[in-house]
């Protein structure tokens, strides 16, 4: 079985650097791939085609920020989910934002987890470990 | 048998002076049922003089018309007697006729009193008069003199009492002179002069000619100065009625368009004010054409609002929007009134449109630049977040890294000041991050608040506020202070969630400031205030805020006196901003050391704009 790729799409590189470190302390050595914005993200994600083959039959997890220069990380979503070949690939929301109506739309939009950043850095510290110790146990299914 | 004869010009003078006398007194005489009081009697005395004054000219012509050959002489006190009687009998008839009051029997009435004036002043000038022989008078033809007068006086009081034309005032007069004229030569006709002895002339009288010249002199004198009097006194009213039709007019255009319907809603007739905002001609405004120029979109609701108020019977008050000249669409409020017949049944309606666009568009604005304000507020305390996650992050992992440095330094003498300088640095970093995130909470709070949409319901302030003050209790318990709530409070139509915000938060900080040195004693009460708006007070005894705080008090992040409570200054900003959205505004009255009283004023029904349903806020009756 091939190892889970993270994609990281993250435009704040404080961020981006904070998470990936927290994701190795808890002991997750898989490959991290970042983005800083949604436009190479989705060039990614779907291939340059936009067909989304480019993912077929690579285990993918997506940690997702709302806030990208370019679009919204909803975009992102929508899009991810919508695709046959990368709906199936685990996003995990990540971001500043937490107002309840905006939570929603995640889920509403097939999110399977919403964090919220916390500025005190202990909680974030501790959500992330907590995701990684999550990614550690948690089967990603291939994409078809 | 005296030879007598009568000389027609002199006939013709008198029944002049009896006809113009005749139309001046029932002119004045008609001013007596306009006035009150003093004016009244004014009238009635004018009329009397007149009316008196006329018939006894008349009199004196007629008998100076008359050809006796005998020279006549009239006996001072007799003459003035018969004078006398006209001018009573008279104003008599005029004030009877002319009472508040007065019914259509009571001109017979006023009739009776004049013609018995009429004859009396007659009878008693001829018996006043000295002639050289003896006078008979024939009964029959005596009654049928007396009858002329009563019979025409009548006639004349009843014309000249309605409210008639020119025409037929001219009409009464002439009656009237024909019961005095008449009368005359009628009771003329009943006497037969027989011949005597030389006439007493030059001793006690005064020469017959020269009295009726000087009466009838001054006769038209008096009655031209009242007909001076009437003129003047319709001049004025005319000034007054053209003053009032401008008037009428100027507050036409001060208001607005003005137009009428007929109790169904039809435009009937010209409507120069719809004609000139519409642009509509007659024919199209007609019946219901005018209805063609109100937007599609407010039609059926105009129509309803409409049908609700006719079944309702009270004020129409709506806003809807009217296609102009030009094509564009303008924003009007409507009010109408309906007019009542005598017998309680819509007759028309009386409406103005007042041309409300310009207000509309500033109210859009303002409302506009208001949600990008609180956008603004919300994407700012967003963005803000991410660079703190950062500083708060490094932050941390700097902390880490010092425990690296600190291993890496152990043992060197200047490791306890690096590590003790790295610490310090770290902590008020780390301070100062967690009270932005404070204050940027806050402001994302108060955002999300203002975004909220409002569900106005209607509220039994009494029970909800006792309900805030039942959930403060413990916290009053432990501060051994009271809160009391007026049970008598006027329901409002308002959001619950704010409502109770406002006061939840004005008696959480009356507990928070209470004096140590009395027992707190929190009082709610409310009052009802002009236009419709309530007046709530929450009093306490608390150690009060100096007066120079009392606007900074009511601004985001700022807090007044002693700072020995939790707090971010937050609260009263928040209340402020909620009591402004709801339409209404807060203030304070307060002593340092004696206690404070907030004062919310808020509308009785929903404050426009910010509520869900804005339809039905505009729809709201008066």
């Amino acid at each position: 079985m091939q190892p889970v790729t993270i994609v990281m799409i993250e435009d704040d590189e404080g961020h981006a650097r904070l998470i990936e470190r927290n994701i190795r302390r808890a002991g997750v050595n898989n490959a991290i791939v970042p983005f800083r914005d949604g436009g190479s993200a989705l060039g990614y994600l779907l291939g340059p085609d936009g067909t989304g083959e480019a993912s077929a039959g690579r285990p993918l997890l997506i940690l997702l920020d709302l806030n990208l220069p370019d679009m919204t990380g909803i975009d992102i979503l929508e899009k991810v989910k919508a695709n046959p070949h990368t709906r199936r690939s685990p996003v995990v929301v990540l971001t500043t934002t937490d107002d309840s109506q905006e939570i929603q739309r995640c889920y509403d939009l097939g999110a399977n987890v919403y964090v919220t950043k916390p500025v005190n850095y202990e909680g974030f510290a501790n959500a992330i470990r907590q995701l990684g110790l999550f990614l550690s146990v948690m089967q990603v299914p291939e994409n078809p | 048998m005296v030879h007598t004869g009568y000389d027609p010009a002199l006939v013709t003078l008198s029944i002049a002076i009896a006809v113009l006398a005749s139309y001046t007194a029932l002119e004045l005489g008609a001013r007596v049922h306009g006035h009150v009081g003093a004016a009244r009697w004014g009238w009635v005395a004018a009329a009397a003089i007149a009316m008196g004054g006329g018939i006894w000219s008349m009199h004196f012509v007629g008998m100076l018309a008359f050809e006796m050959g005998a020279a006549t002489t009239y006996d001072v006190p007799g003459t003035l007697l018969s004078l006398a009687i006209a001018v009573a009998a008279t104003g008599a008839a005029f004030a009877w006729v002319g009472r508040p009051g007065a019914r259509r029997r009571d001109v017979a009435a006023g009739g009776v009193l004049m013609g018995t004036g009429v004859a009396g002043m007659h009878y008693a000038g001829m018996a006043a008069m000295h002639l050289p022989g003896g006078v008979a008078y024939s009964v029959p033809i005596v009654v049928l003199s007396v009858a002329i007068a009563v019979g025409a006086a009548s006639v004349a009081l009843f014309l000249a009492f309605r409210r008639t034309s020119v025409t037929q005032k001219l009409v009464a007069s002439g009656v009237m002179g024909l019961a005095v004229a008449g009368m005359h030569y009628t009771g003329m006709a009943a006497a037969t002069f027989t011949p005597g002895g030389h006439a007493h002339a030059g001793t006690a009288g005064l020469g017959g000619q020269t009295l009726a010249l000087y009466v009838a002199g001054a006769t038209f004198v008096v009655l031209f100065l009242a007909m001076l009097a009437t003129s003047l006194e319709q001049q004025r009213i005319q000034r007054e009625l053209r003053a009032s039709e401008e008037r009428f007019r100027a507050a036409v255009q001060a208001v607005g368009v003005l137009w009428t319907n007929d109790a169904e809603g039809r435009m009937v007739g010209e409507q120069p004010g719809w004609a000139s905002i519409t642009g509509q001609t007659r024919e199209e405004y007609q019946g219901y054409g005018w209805a063609d120029a109100v937007h599609p979109d407010d039609a059926q609701a105009s129509v309803d609002a409409w049908n609700e108020t006719v079944r309702e019977r009270r004020t129409f008050v709506f806003e809807h929007r009217v296609r102009a000249r030009d094509g564009s669409w303008r924003h009007y409020a409507i009010r109408a009134v309906p007019v009542l017949d005598a017998g309680g049944a819509i007759r028309e309606w009386v409406g103005v449109h007042t041309d409300i666009t310009e207000r509309r568009l500033a109210e859009a604005e303002l409302r506009e630049s208001n949600e990008e304000l609180q956008r603004y507020a919300y994407i700012v305390s967003h963005d803000l977040r991410a660079p703190l996650v950062n500083i708060m992050g490094f932050t941390s992992e700097l902390e880490a890294t010092r425990q690296d440095i600190g291993e890496a330094l152990r043992g060197r003498p200047e490791a306890e000041r690096i590590d003790a300088d790295l610490g310090e640095a770290l902590g008020f970093i780390g301070a100062a991050v967690t009270k932005m995130e404070r204050l940027i909470a806050a402001i994302l709070r108060l955002s999300r608040e203002g975004r909220r949409t409002f569900q106005p319901e209607p509220l039994a302030m009494a029970s909800v506020i006792q309900g805030l003050a039942d959930a403060q209790r413990h916290q009053a318990e432990s501060v051994g202070a009271r809160v009391s709530v007026d049970p008598l409070m006027p329901e409002i139509v308002a959001d619950r969630t704010a409502v109770e915000q406002i006061f939840g938060n004005l008696i959480d900080n009356a507990l928070k400031y209470l004096d140590p040195a009395r027992p707190g004693q929190i009082t709610i009460s409310a009052r009802p205030l002009a236009g419709n708006r309530v007046r709530f007070l929450v009093e306490d005894n608390g150690r009060g805020i100096a007066e120079r705080d009392h606007a900074r008090i009511f601004e985001l992040f700022r807090r007044s006196g002693v700072q020995d409570r939790p707090g971010e200054g937050i609260g009263l900003a928040h209340v402020k901003a909620l009591v402004r959205s709801l339409g209404g505004r807060i203030d304070v009255v307060s002593e340092l050391g004696r206690g404070t009283t907030f004062g919310v004023t808020l509308p009785r029904g929903t404050a426009t704009g910010r509520s869900a349903a804005p339809e039905a806020a505009r729809l709201a009756a008066e």
